[in-house]
């Protein structure tokens, strides 16, 4: 495992550790700055989203420089954590009462990780559907998403300057909630299943054995 | 029909009436229809109400049979296998059908009798149509080590190695030859490498390498060019799918079938290992396959569509014009399809121009990428591209090579995304929502006194604009930065982790959202609009000045142009009167002359008169005075004579000189427009004269020494007392 480790890291070893600890604050700075300003500041979580986002770096740097699973799933996690974050501060600004939206919100997150273990050929089918949808629905969000791709930021931009402006405040909120929740557990789930396979604690006939497709 | 049942007079039957009743001789007869408006056929009921009898029972029994021819006969008449009436070609009752023509002439002839010899036309070649459809290929590694590996003639039943279309068919893949006949990669890789193409579409960072090959399922491969992996690497070099039959797995059909999660809506999808045919079809085709070109020639249809018509002109020959379709070359690709001009429909052409950047983006594609054991990222076109053109097609997109560290494929794909970003489209999306807004937050919203013509208008919506612009690229720029640490972070595993297309554009839209309110939060907006319309203000005293110079401009222009339009006037006058001073002469000429000549005619007439007059005159007193008064009777003869002599005088008449017309050539000024000089409204700066104050000058106290004069005393000049003298008058006597 070793020698293969060895073998495959000339591939990815272009990004330096003083690179990946260079954008990595960056890149989840960003998102801990939506984690912490959306929908009003919070001192609590300017300081959950800075320890996220040290150790997502922390995380970054430690994959990069040596190839750990568990690494590159902290990393993940520290982003994705700052997605949900986000979410559920939505969520709560929308439903005060926290289990409503939390328990579901968990439960999902949980599920989007733990589906490949659980059931391996529908969590090989959800993703594949994400990728070559089959299904008329998701033709149709395929298209959607193409057609929208390159306006996404802005007209994300548009969303909270405007909502916000004419008053709009809970709906893009609620846009918010929906987006953060959706993108954590559909980044959980890719994720999850992807690298499921490459887990530590496989056996090499389950290499290609789970994922569904035989 | 017998006289006592008397048919009833239901002679103004009306359907939609549904009752007519009529009376005649005391018998009334209706005829009543049950809900006639809609089933008349199936509900007729006829009732008498006088006579009830056979001939009731006998319409009865005619209807219930027509309603039943009605209903079972004629559908089957009005269906299309009818038997249509015998249709006699080329009458008026038997239309054409719109595919057909008719031959008016089948044997047109000239007018000495020679036939016309009616070259043949070309026929049609039929025009194959593919729509692209938006079908991200979902691309299976074990298909590239079944495709190598494939068992000659074994029981895949792939054939000729095409179990995936994808190795075999990339004749431009030389570099990666061996790689991709590797045995098969992890199950990971089976969804994270057809999702990369999602990514390339739309730009968005495909963060994933499969690196490393199950060797479980792989065969034992070891090294980087196995066994199976140089098979592999022959068919691609030799571009023969053939070679895939050598090597191998083995893997059995079925396992194969399970292997490749195809797309099943697409064209093709299907039927990716069912054969030789079928395994070799595209998924969905972006460019037609050319047309194969027949070594027999081009076929000549029987029959011309249309022949000559009846009516010729001697020696006519009739010459059709056959347009021939041409044959595309082998490895052609259909130029792009027609982009209408922005002159004419400029807003029509420009949505012509986004349906076809989005439908460029939908056969981006057809980019696939597959992880390699060494853990390169092999980037490939599918079947989808003609060969010849893959090369092309793939350096569109930005990989012009076909093998790459995983991290400069995220590098590749998230600058497209930046690019997306700054693509049109997207900066388009940003000027109509922050002109909508705009539009509404000064029109109808918060700020409607200001009104969409005032400058803070055309500030906001230019902020705003920026603004979403700004946060688009930077929700891009966030999101390429942490997937491509993502992918370098699981790559470093030899893990492929691929967002899918939606996860991407949300976590972008996210980071959008969040910039969106932090910015409307801290009023960055609100203090670079007041900036902005500053500016404007500032700017408006240069476009007063801009105005003022052009408002000069414009006079001295008009000016000019006055001046040139006088003169031009004033030479068209002094053109006008030489004209016509000349034709008045000419007309002053002919007149004198005329009248000359007339006026010398008349007094050489009248001086005839008047000599002859005198003469006789004279002759008169000498016979007068010769002869007395004998002659005197001479004299009146003479007179007479004199008179009848002038009577007799020929008229003169004057001929009539007709002038001739001159026609003054109409000289058409030309209108000389003045531009519309608007004078701007210069409003003069106030001048604020500096409040002067004039400094108070105290001036110095000048302390004058006192001068202390000396007191002159005067001398006390005692003037001596005069003491006058008494004089004593005397007194003078008192009376």
């Amino acid at each position: 495992m070793a020698k293969q480790g060895q073998r495959n890291r000339p591939a990815a070893s272009s990004w330096t550790w003083w690179k990946a600890a260079t954008l990595a604050p960056l890149g989840l700075g960003v998102f801990g700055a939506v984690f912490v300003l959306v929908p009003t500041y919070s001192s609590t979580a300017l300081k959950v989203a800075i320890g996220l986002t040290v150790a997502g770096t922390v995380a970054a740097v430690w994959s990069v420089t040596r190839p750990n699973w568990w690494a590159a799933i902290a990393y993940i996690n520290s982003w994705l954590f700052l997605m949900l974050g986000t979410a559920m501060r939505a969520w709560a600004t929308l439903i005060p009462q926290v289990w409503v939206w939390l328990v579901p919100l968990a439960v999902a997150y949980l599920l989007a990780w733990t589906l490949p273990a659980i059931s391996p050929r529908f969590s090989a089918r959800i993703l594949r559907e994400q990728f070559a949808p089959e299904t008329r629905w998701g033709r149709g969000c395929l298209t959607l998403f193409l057609v929208v791709g390159p306006a996404a930021g802005a007209l994300g931009a548009s969303v909270g300057m405007y909502g916000s402006r004419f008053g709009q405040g809970t709906a893009v909120m609620l846009v918010m909630a929906v987006l953060g929740s959706a993108v954590a557990v559909g980044f959980a789930q890719a994720v999850a299943e992807q690298s499921w396979p490459k887990r530590p604690w496989a056996q090499p006939a389950d290499f290609g054995a789970r994922d569904g497709t035989r | 029909m017998t006289a006592p049942l008397r048919p009833v007079d239901c002679c103004s039957f009306i359907p939609i009436c549904g009752r007519v009743k009529k009376t005649r001789d005391g018998v009334t007869g209706g005829l009543l229809i049950d809900n006639p408006s809609r089933s008349m056929l199936l509900s007729i009921h006829i009732v008498f109400d006088s006579r009830k009898g056979v001939l009731m029972k006998t319409l009865r029994a005619l209807t219930l049979a027509a309603t039943l021819a009605a209903v079972c006969v004629l559908p089957v008449l009005a269906g299309p296998d009818a038997d249509p009436a015998p249709c006699v070609p080329g009458t008026p009752s038997c239309p054409l059908a719109p595919p057909q023509s008719v031959q008016v002439n089948p044997h047109p002839l000239n007018a000495d009798g020679t036939s016309v010899e009616i070259p043949t036309s070309g026929g049609l070649v039929p025009v194959e149509v593919v729509v692209p459809m938006p079908a991200p290929r979902f691309v299976d590694p074990l298909a590239l080590g079944s495709e190598g590996g494939s068992a000659p003639g074994g029981p895949s039943g792939s054939g000729n190695g095409t179990s995936s279309g994808v190795v075999g068919s990339d004749s431009d893949l030389l570099t990666s030859a061996g790689e991709a006949g590797s045995p098969g990669v992890g199950g990971a890789g089976a969804g994270s490498v057809g999702a990369a193409q999602a990514l390339a579409l739309a730009g968005l960072g495909a963060m994933g390498v499969v690196a490393t090959a199950s060797q479980a399922l792989g065969g034992r491969v070891s090294g980087r060019y196995p066994t199976g992996g140089a098979a592999g690497r022959a068919t691609r070099v030799g571009g023969n799918r053939a070679g895939g039959a050598r090597g191998g797995n083995g893997a059995p059909k079925d396992r194969e079938e399970r292997m490749l999660p195809r797309a099943s809506w697409i064209p093709g999808a299907s039927s990716a290992s069912s054969g030789h045919a079928g395994a070799a079809k595209a998924f969905y085709t972006i460019v037609p396959p050319p047309p194969t070109p027949s070594p027999t020639g081009t076929p000549e249809p029987e029959k011309p569509s249309q022949t000559a018509t009846p009516t010729l002109t001697p020696a006519q020959t009739i010459t059709p014009i056959v347009t021939q379709t041409p044959q595309a070359p082998p490895g052609f690709v259909p130029p792009p399809p027609l982009s209408f001009s922005g002159k004419t429909i400029k807003w029509l052409g420009k949505g012509v121009k986004a349906v076809q950047s989005i439908g460029r983006a939908l056969t981006a594609s057809a980019i696939q990428f597959v992880a390699h054991e060494s853990g390169y990222v092999g980037v490939r076109v599918g079947d989808a591209v003609t060969e010849g053109s893959k090369i092309a097609f793939r350096g569109h997109y930005g990989f012009r090579g076909t093998r790459y560290n995983p991290s400069t494929v995220a590098r590749i794909t998230g600058r497209d995304l930046i690019k997306g970003a700054r693509s049109k489209w997207a900066l388009g999306i940003s000027a109509v929502t922050s002109l909508a807004a705009n539009l509404y937050d000064y029109g109808l919203g918060e700020h409607r006194d200001k009104g969409i013509l005032s400058p803070e208008f055309a500030a906001s919506t230019m902020v705003d604009y920026g603004l979403a612009a700004g946060a688009g690229l930077v929700a891009a720029g966030t999101v390429a930065i942490v997937g491509g640490l993502a992918t370098a972070g699981l790559a470093a595993l030899g893990l492929t982790v691929t967002a899918p297309l939606w996860l991407a554009l949300g976590a972008t839209a996210i980071v959008g959202v969040g910039i969106g309110l932090a910015l409307d939060h801290f009023g960055v907006g609100d203090g670079l609009k007041a900036k902005v319309v500053d500016g404007f203000k500032a700017w408006g005293g240069i476009a007063d000045n801009a105005k003022v110079i052009g408002a000069v401009l414009a006079q001295r222009t008009g000016a000019a142009v006055r001046q040139s339009r006088d003169a031009i006037i004033s030479k068209a006058k002094e053109a006008g009167n030489a004209v016509g001073g000349l034709v008045s002469g000419i007309a002053a000429g002919v007149t004198s002359g005329v009248r000359k000549a007339a006026a010398d005619v008349k007094g050489f007439v009248q001086r005839a008169g008047d000599t002859i007059a005198k003469t006789a005159r004279g002759v008169g007193t000498a016979a007068i005075g010769l002869v007395g008064g004998v002659l005197g009777k001479v004299r009146d003869s003479v007179d007479r004579i004199k008179s009848s002599l002038v009577s007799k005088l020929p008229k003169v008449t004057l001929p009539k000189v007709s002038l001739p017309k001159v026609s003054l050539p109409k000289i058409t000024l030309p209108k000389v427009s003045l531009p519309k000089v608007s004078l701007p409204k210069i409003t003069l700066p106030k001048v604020s004269l500096p409040k002067v104050s004039h400094p108070k000058i105290t001036l110095p106290k000048v302390s004058l020494p006192k001068v202390s004069l000396p007191k002159i005393s005067a001398p006390k000049v005692s003037l001596p007392k005069i003491s006058a003298p008494k004089i004593s008058w005397p007194k003078l006597g008192s009376r």
